[in-house]
């Protein structure tokens, strides 16, 4: 059966990183420890080869790093907070959701996912809960409502 | 006051969708009927009608990618806004339409 898109084995909180580089590494790791990619290196050399084409960090102190790659098994959404703010690119970030997709196939399921993200950033309580949340499960329940 | 938009943005995954939400919420706190059409990555979506545009009072066009079909709007007075004041400073551009429309 297929594993739903965001598990609280994807959330994590007061992850300690410098770089954007290091966030997504961990955020590779956790998804690979839950089962969800096929080649871990692939899909990291994948999210950071879109990453290098324009910066993913969008605002509201979230950046969404992505990729739709042969490496994924699983439609998978993560979310992390950073132990504390760091510069990713041009701004400050200290939220990061991580989006990976299978290819082929799956269509622009992960497009999809981010404008459905993108429009709810644009309030402050999303924003607001996404940061305060105490539990992992919480996150997970947020994201499955919208 | 209805208010049609279309939002459009370079790489057409983030901006897109986060100006349409927020001139959407700005909208609706200020009681306007308000249709937002995305011309984004998954394509063009909530697609303004002409009958949309027959009943529409006015129409803002972010200014970062072309948009297309834009002659549909050619009998509505035009709001061009940068994509990236949509997403921060809708209220403001609610506001403001809302004084020159008063004027008009």
């Amino acid at each position: 059966m297929a594993k739903d898109l965001m598990t609280k084995e994807i959330v994590a909180f007061n992850v300690e990183a410098e770089t954007k580089e290091e966030v997504i590494r961990y955020i590779v790791d956790m998804m690979d420890k839950d089962g969800r990619l096929v080649n871990a290196d692939g899909y990291y050399a994948d999210v950071l080869k879109r990453e290098a084409t324009s910066s993913t960090a969008v605002g509201f102190s979230i950046a969404t790093p992505h990729a739709k790659s042969e490496h994924v098994a699983e439609p998978s959404l993560a979310f992390i907070r950073l132990a504390k703010p760091m510069k990713w690119d041009d701004e400050e970030v200290s939220m990061v959701f991580q989006i990976g997709v299978p290819s082929p196939g799956q269509g622009d399921r992960h497009l999809e996912i981010l404008a459905m993200l993108f429009r709810n950033l644009v309030y402050d309580e999303f924003v607001g809960k996404l940061a305060s949340s105490e539990s992992e499960q919480d996150i997970v329940d947020m994201l499955s409502t919208i | 006051m209805k208010i049609l938009a279309v939002t459009a943005c370079p790489s057409g995954v983030a901006h897109t969708y986060m100006a349409a939400e927020s001139i959407a919420k700005a909208c609706k706190e200020k009681g306007h009927e308000c249709k937002v059409e995305t011309q984004g990555s998954i394509g063009i979506e909530n697609v303004i009608t002409d009958e949309d545009v027959a009943s529409a009072d006015c129409i803002i066009l972010t200014t970062d990618m072309p948009i297309k079909n834009v002659e549909r709007f050619d009998s509505l007075p035009k709001v061009k806004v940068k994509i990236g004041d949509a997403v921060k400073k809708s209220p403001a551009i609610i506001a403001k339409i809302e004084k020159a429309m008063a004027s008009r």
